[in-house]
């Protein structure tokens, strides 16, 4: 396994990638920050001193959810990708390293990678808000550690899924492609399964012959086994609103989150050893 | 001859095509052993077996005598070193990187000699240039150095000419030779360039549909592909005496066939075979290359004459 992570991270630092992902970090967290502020005028600063709260801290980092997985496939598809790409995985498989360990070593810097980023634009949000010249009044909370923790394990979770894709996909562009994809699938899919889950179930109607209001079941109304799943799924969705507004559906998301990256690892884990490298 | 890389009975299918059938081979430790074939005739795919980086659907090979099925096999693959079908080297590191990463690989923590390997390649002047902006024939010559890292006991190559410039193709010829002398590292090289492959290998085997046609040494084979002249005549016996006292190279097929291979004109020949007391039926030229040798095995197999 050392031979694998020390190959690993000797081509994180030594590609210049750790600072690529810094900067990249660095400018999405400030267009985060610039985007929060003047997309609320409550704390639209520039106007007069205004209030940086733990509202604040809060919106940027659950910008994140939509930001995170968006990153990761990138940096996932610059490190694993690359390895693939290149065939230099070639290398380690014919000196001898386990597949296990290859596997393994890409996802910890992936995983890792991913960290960095999460914990940069976090730290800018909080710099900004401590520092900016505003009143500020920012603590960090439980709960704001709870969606801090919440986007970090469902950047696991996209952080793994992406490794899988990158070594089990033909090219390092089409499993980039297909992770880009999931994520607006994700959304979209998500929006679609809350608004059958809003339909209601009967709807009245004022009925023209006798002039009173009657009651009809909705035909759109999704119910039975179809609706536990859509209620499962937009409960655990991180595109949810649910997520936004719903504090106690943080455990269920996170275990809904950790559950992909346990699976999605195992996947990968198991198939590594079948899988045929040109 | 001791046999540093040994295939025995290997199979490969995918799905109902069957790439490999029942290879069996003996590679002798340091040799340059050339794998002759043609396109899809299975060599990428036994070597990518060789490397670990397939799997037989059956049949067993071992390196360094270690069985392939035995898990030690992982600890003998630090010794070997191989290229398949194009150099596997990071475009966006430089020559020196990729090799300090290679090292990493096998587990080496004494970086001293990479220069050394760069100079052998003669990619010492490449600095911080990343492998990403080298030449075809820099990328291939840095993917022989990434292969020999660790100074293998064997080296596996597919197609390491392919693409190259004539300049490239020389510079490669002699990386391989020094490599082979110098070392005594072990080569299994395929090349669709016959002729180039006859410049360095030593043994040959001739794989075509996924078999092995024919294994021989390169004296065997250049005895069967050199120019001779073949002669037919009353009694091969009678005329061998003439020949050995004029000092004329020859071999003797059987009672009637003999192949002559000094450079005589047809005129001697049957001055000399009238002194002897023997008929001369018939004096044919015998041109073969390496490529008609191997067109001709390929033509058996497929039952054509």
């Amino acid at each position: 396994m050392s031979r694998a992570l020390k190959s690993a991270f000797f081509r994180f630092f030594r590609t210049g990638l750790w600072i690529k992902i810094m900067i990249f970090s660095v400018v999405l967290g400030l267009f985060v920050i610039f985007q929060t502020c003047s997309s609320d005028l409550m704390l639209y600063m520039f106007k007069r001193p205004r209030f940086l709260s733990n509202s604040f801290v809060m919106t940027c980092i659950l910008k994140l959810v939509y930001i995170m997985p968006f990153a990761t496939a990138i940096f996932s598809a610059m490190f694993t990708g690359n390895d693939i790409s290149f065939r230099t995985i070639n290398n380690k498989i014919s000196t001898g390293i386990s597949r296990v360990y290859i596997y393994l070593a890409d996802l910890i810097v992936t995983v890792l990678s991913s960290l960095f980023s999460l914990f940069i634009m976090t730290g800018i949000f909080f710099l900004f808000a401590k520092f900016v010249p505003v009143k500020s009044d920012v603590r960090i909370s439980s709960f704001l550690l709870g969606i801090f923790s919440q986007v970090l394990v469902i950047s696991l979770a996209f952080a793994s899924l992406y490794t899988l894709l990158q070594f089990f996909l033909s090219t390092k562009l089409l499993a980039l492609i297909v992770s880009l994809l999931m994520i607006p699938c994700l959304m979209f899919g998500t929006i679609f399964i809350q608004s059958q889950l809003d339909e209601p179930y009967r709807y009245s109607y004022v009925d023209e012959e006798t002039g009173e209001v009657a009651w009809k079941e909705n035909p759109d109304y999704v119910g039975g086994t179809a609706r536990k799943i859509f209620t499962f799924i937009s409960e655990t969705s991180p595109y949810s609103y649910e997520f936004i507004v719903n504090e106690n559906s943080f455990p269920q998301e996170a275990i809904a989150a950790g559950t992909i990256f346990a699976l999605s690892s195992a996947a990968g884990l198991i198939a590594i050893g079948k899988k045929e490298y040109q | 001859m001791e046999n540093v890389l040994s295939t025995r009975d290997l199979c490969k299918n995918y799905g109902k095509a069957h790439v490999l059938r029942n290879v069996t081979l003996e590679i002798p430790t340091g040799s340059i052993f050339g794998l002759v074939g043609r396109n899809g005739a299975g060599k990428t795919t036994l070597m990518r077996i060789l490397t670990g980086l397939a799997e037989p659907t059956s049949g067993t090979y071992s390196l360094g005598g270690i069985k392939s099925s035995d898990r030690k096999i992982l600890t003998v693959r630090r010794r070997m070193g191989s290229i398949i079908e194009s150099p596997a080297i990071y475009k966006n590191l430089s020559a020196y990187d990729n090799l300090k990463l290679q090292y990493i690989n096998l587990g080496m923590t004494s970086f001293d000699t990479i220069n050394d390997l760069l100079d052998l390649v003669e990619l010492n002047d490449t600095g911080k240039k990343k492998a990403g902006k080298f030449s075809l024939g820099m990328r291939q010559r840095l993917g022989i150095a990434v292969a020999l890292c660790g100074n293998p006991d064997i080296l596996i190559l597919d197609e390491p000419i392919n693409g190259l410039d004539p300049q490239g193709i020389i510079q490669m010829r002699e990386i391989l030779l020094r490599i082979n002398h110098e070392k005594h590292t072990t080569i299994l090289i395929s090349s669709h360039i016959l002729e180039e492959l006859s410049k360095l290998a030593t043994h040959y085997a001739f794989i075509e549909k996924g078999e092995i046609l024919q294994t021989l040494s390169s004296s065997e084979l250049m005895s069967k592909v050199r120019k001779a002249s073949r002669l037919k005549v009353s009694s091969t016996e009678l005329l061998c005496p003439v020949f050995d006292r004029e000092e004329i190279d020859y071999k003797v097929e059987d009672d009637a066939d003999m192949d002559i291979y000094s450079d005589i004109t047809a005129s001697r020949i049957i001055s000399l075979a009238n002194e002897a007391g023997v008929e001369v039926v018939s004096i044919t030229e015998n041109n073969e290359s390496l490529e008609g040798y191997f067109m001709n095995l390929v033509a058996k197999k497929d039952g054509i004459s």
